[in-house]
């Protein structure tokens, strides 16, 4: 059971003046109780390939299957891989709507069926999964401190039990507790069997809490593996628009100049190195 | 990645052409006229020569022929609309009948003539938003009504208004189509049903974009106040409008053009 | 008042109308010309409420609050002080006014009168300034969210004013906008600016002169960021996170490898443990 791209294309506006190749021949598998990190610089066409996970765009050469299901069928289908598919999009506080909170995490189950045996189960449900109590039910969404707006609207995603969840910069906007708060929720999501596709411009966040990644650029893929692979691969390849984490570019630049330190994220682990070729 | 759409209806494409540089109060002017013109003409003829002005207008402005027509295609369901209703809904001498429906010799001149004028009316409208910048438009407005101001016609603020309103269109249409689809991700119908049905399922599309225009007005407000904006009282602009000579001899041609049109018109 | 202080703020004292507990309680701070100064905390610790009423968009409701020596409870200061103190919000869209870029930098210098050619001047300086020159008649919508904010602190120059707040600006840009605006900022010190920069990430106040810590209406610390950095076991307690350059950088100084006056900059760290 994955999500599976094969060599998906998409351009924008074909055949006009504006044509603009979003995506070039992307391939990768995502499995359940995965965590799968995609980064790239604003433009790269990382929300472009977002909403493809979901068939909200379809591919227009390659293919990509969820569970087996092309998202190129025709319109029941795509329901199902709708509902197996959470998409979280950016800023998701923006798409509140309801009087309730209970109603807003109601609607996407209501959606797909209208008849559910045990609706507050699954309000509560998504509710604990995001990270809020039940007290949450009856308030207002829209007098809710920001933090826990984003949480109810990722709760509004969950409500449906999707398979995978496919989340478009999450942390944006988020001081470091916030950000800390929704990594830990989402790394419990991952060991509870869903898969997760995280998609920023922040290599930093990605190298710290996935364990692939898929670097891409202009629409094509760079570098795709572990965190270290990735590193490693981007300490060698430029790519317009990402920074490298201070800690491993002062590694790099060390070790330009003959250092011996190895290339880490780890900042306690190269201070340490620092330390050692400093005091021979 | 939306711009096609702006792209012809309402948007300003620069060109080094007489018809761009000319003051944006000269070419409201000539519009008002030139629509004035359009809607008290009566015979078929004479559409045609607006037709012509039309197309010596735009090639005067440089701007593609492509460009301009192109700008009448979002509404041509209603010109079509109106056109049906004129046509199937005028009493007179009848020409075809099918069943209940009858066209009429009087239906099919109304039919054709308000199609006429509607294209005519959101061509040349057109025409006036392609070579005026939005700036240049609220600023032609603005200076146009502000006589009117002593009888306490708030003409800086509309002007204002329509700026804003002009400069958040992309962003707006942006976050429509975001906010669709973040819906549509939970499983909306957005087009499916009775319009009553889709009308209901488009509120968890208008309530947000409600809650984000909303706290855009506030956020706008404290960002203009900050930069010392208190109304139109005392305000310069960087770019002033200048009414110059050929100002003068195009609006002077235009009303010569316009009248000869409608002499014309009478006599047919 | 004492010369060269531009802000002086004395028990200022702060809640919302309708709210229980004071936003901000008993404040005392000075910002004196020339600085930058950072001001950080986490949510809801009144950075915010602070910087509206640094340029007298709020007033307190206890104590005073001098700009440029003139009381900001006075209404007829206020359109002094706005002149005097830019602001720069966290939005980067619901700032901008105009539809192409030379137009919405010329807002705030058509609001207060300048004459027309000055106005040229002005936007010319303050486009070169953000480093936008060469987009002058770029439409704004299709701008980046670093551009925007650059061309939001532009519209911001254009009023030529000794001071600058930014309510965290970069809270909503990826990192190269982060970067563009930090340059900005640099330059703007250069220029003998004084700026306040209101942000929940550490590592962009390491060019800062000093940095005063909000924690739940008041200000129990400020000192220079590198003082501040030093107070790892604090961190926690005040909602801030030490970026991990940073806690690199605090442990090579307590081995010794660094010397003081290095500051938590790569380059600087770089050139230093190269020696």
């Amino acid at each position: 059971m994955s999500i599976e791209i094969d060599d998906l294309t998409y351009v924008y506006h074909q055949g006009t003046p504006l044509e603009n190749k979003a995506l070039d021949k992307i391939s990768l598998k995502i499995n359940k109780n995965e965590w799968l990190s995609i980064v790239g610089h604003t433009g790269s066409g990382k929300s472009t390939l977002a909403q493809h996970f979901n068939a909200l765009l379809q591919p227009q050469t390659g293919e990509i299957r969820v569970d087996g299901l092309s998202t190129s069928s025709k319109t029941n289908v795509l329901r199902t891989i709708r509902q197996k598919v959470g998409l979280v999009f950016q800023y998701p506080e923006q798409q509140l709507f309801a009087e309730t909170v209970y109603d807003e995490i109601a609607f996407a189950p209501l959606n797909w069926k209208t008849e559910h045996d045990d609706l507050d189960g699954i309000v509560t449900e998504a509710l604990y999964n995001a990270g809020l109590d039940s007290s949450f039910k009856t308030r207002n969404p829209f007098q809710l401190s920001g933090g826990e707006k984003r949480k109810v609207a990722i709760a509004s995603v969950l409500s449906a039990s999707p398979s995978y969840l496919v989340l478009d910069e999450p942390t944006a906007g988020l001081d470091s507790s916030g950000k800390r708060d929704l990594l830990g929720l989402l790394a419990s999501l991952r060991d509870q069997g869903l898969g997760i596709v995280l998609i920023t411009h922040d290599l930093e966040l990605a190298l710290t809490s996935s364990e692939r990644i898929l670097v891409i650029e202009k629409g094509k893929s760079v570098t795709f593996g572990t965190p270290d692979e990735v590193l490693d691969s981007l300490t060698q390849t430029r790519v317009s628009g990402l920074v490298l984490p201070d800690t491993a570019r002062l590694a790099r630049n060390l070790q330009d100049t003959g250092w011996n330190v190895p290339h880490c994220l780890d900042e306690t682990e190269l201070a340490k190195a620092i330390i050692k070729v400093k005091k021979t | 990645m939306k711009f096609l759409n702006h792209l012809t209806f309402g948007q300003y494409l620069p060109a080094d052409s007489i018809i761009h540089r000319m003051d944006p109060r000269a070419k409201i002017l000539g519009i008002v006229l030139l629509l004035t013109g359009v809607f008290i003409v009566k015979s078929l003829n004479t559409f045609i020569v607006w037709f012509a002005v039309l197309a010596v207008i735009t090639f005067m402005s440089k701007l593609p022929f492509k460009v301009i027509l192109r700008s009448a295609k979002p509404v041509i369901i209603l010109v079509i609309f109106t056109a049906c209703i004129h046509l199937f809904l005028t009493d007179g001498e009848i020409l075809v009948k099918a069943g209940f429906l009858k066209i009429t010799d009087e239906g099919l001149r109304m039919g054709i003539y308000m199609a006429m004028r509607l294209l005519l009316l959101v061509l040349f409208a057109s025409l006036l938003t392609l070579t005026t910048t939005p700036m240049e438009l609220a600023d032609g407005l603005e200076k146009l009504f502000s006589p009117l101001k002593v009888i306490g016609f708030p003409a800086h603020e509309l002007a204002m208004m329509m700026t804003i309103a002009l400069r958040f269109i992309p962003t707006l249409l942006d976050e429509t189509d975001r906010i669709m689809k973040a819906q549509l991700a939970r499983g909306a119908d957005l087009d499916q049903g009775s319009i009553f049905k889709r009308l209901k399922a488009f509120i968890p599309v208008l309530v947000p974009l409600f809650v984000i225009v909303f706290q855009r007005a506030e956020d706008l407000a404290l960002a203009m106040e900050s930069r010392c904006y208190k109304g139109g009282k005392g305000r310069t602009r960087m770019k002033p409008l200048k009414w110059n000579l050929h100002d003068s001899l195009a609006f002077c041609v235009l009303i010569a053009v316009v009248t000869a049109v409608v002499i014309m018109d009478v006599r047919l | 008042m004492k010369e060269g202080v531009v802000f002086s703020l004395r028990d200022l004292s702060f809640s919302y109308p309708g709210g229980t507990c004071p936003v901000l309680d008993n404040i005392t701070l000075e910002v004196n010309e020339g600085e930058w100064l950072a001001l950080v905390g986490s949510n809801g610790s009144g950075k915010s409420t602070l910087a509206r009423l640094l340029n007298a968009l709020l007033v307190p409701l206890q104590g005073d609050c001098f700009i440029y020596g003139m009381d900001s409870k006075k209404p007829e200061n206020l359109w002094e002080i706005r002149k005097s103190v830019a602001m720069v919000f966290q939005n980067p869209d619901n700032q901008i006014v105009g539809s192409v870029i030379e137009d919405d930098t010329a807002f705030g210098p058509e609001n207060i009168g300048v004459d027309p050619s000055e106005i040229r001047e002005r936007v010319n300086w303050a486009l070169e300034v953000t480093g936008l020159s060469g987009m002058a008649r770029r439409a704004t919508y299709a701008l980046s969210g670093g551009q925007k904010q650059r061309l939001a602190i532009a519209g911001a120059l254009a009023m030529y004013p000794p001071a600058i707040i930014l309510d965290e600006p970069t809270a909503m840009l990826d990192p190269q906008g982060r970067s563009e605006i930090i340059e900005v900022l640099k330059g703007l010190k250069k220029r003998g600016i004084t700026i306040v920069y209101i942000t929940h990430r550490l590592e962009e106040i390491v060019y800062c002169d000093r940095v005063a810590l909000l924690e739940s209406g008041k200000i129990p610390y400020i000192s220079s960021p590198v003082d501040l950095f030093a107070e790892m076991d604090k961190m926690d307690r005040w909602g801030l996170e030490l970026p991990p350059f940073v806690r690199l950088w605090s442990i090579l100084r307590e081995n010794s490898v660094l010397k003081p006056s290095t500051r938590p900059v790569i380059n600087e760290v770089l050139s230093d443990l190269c020696q």
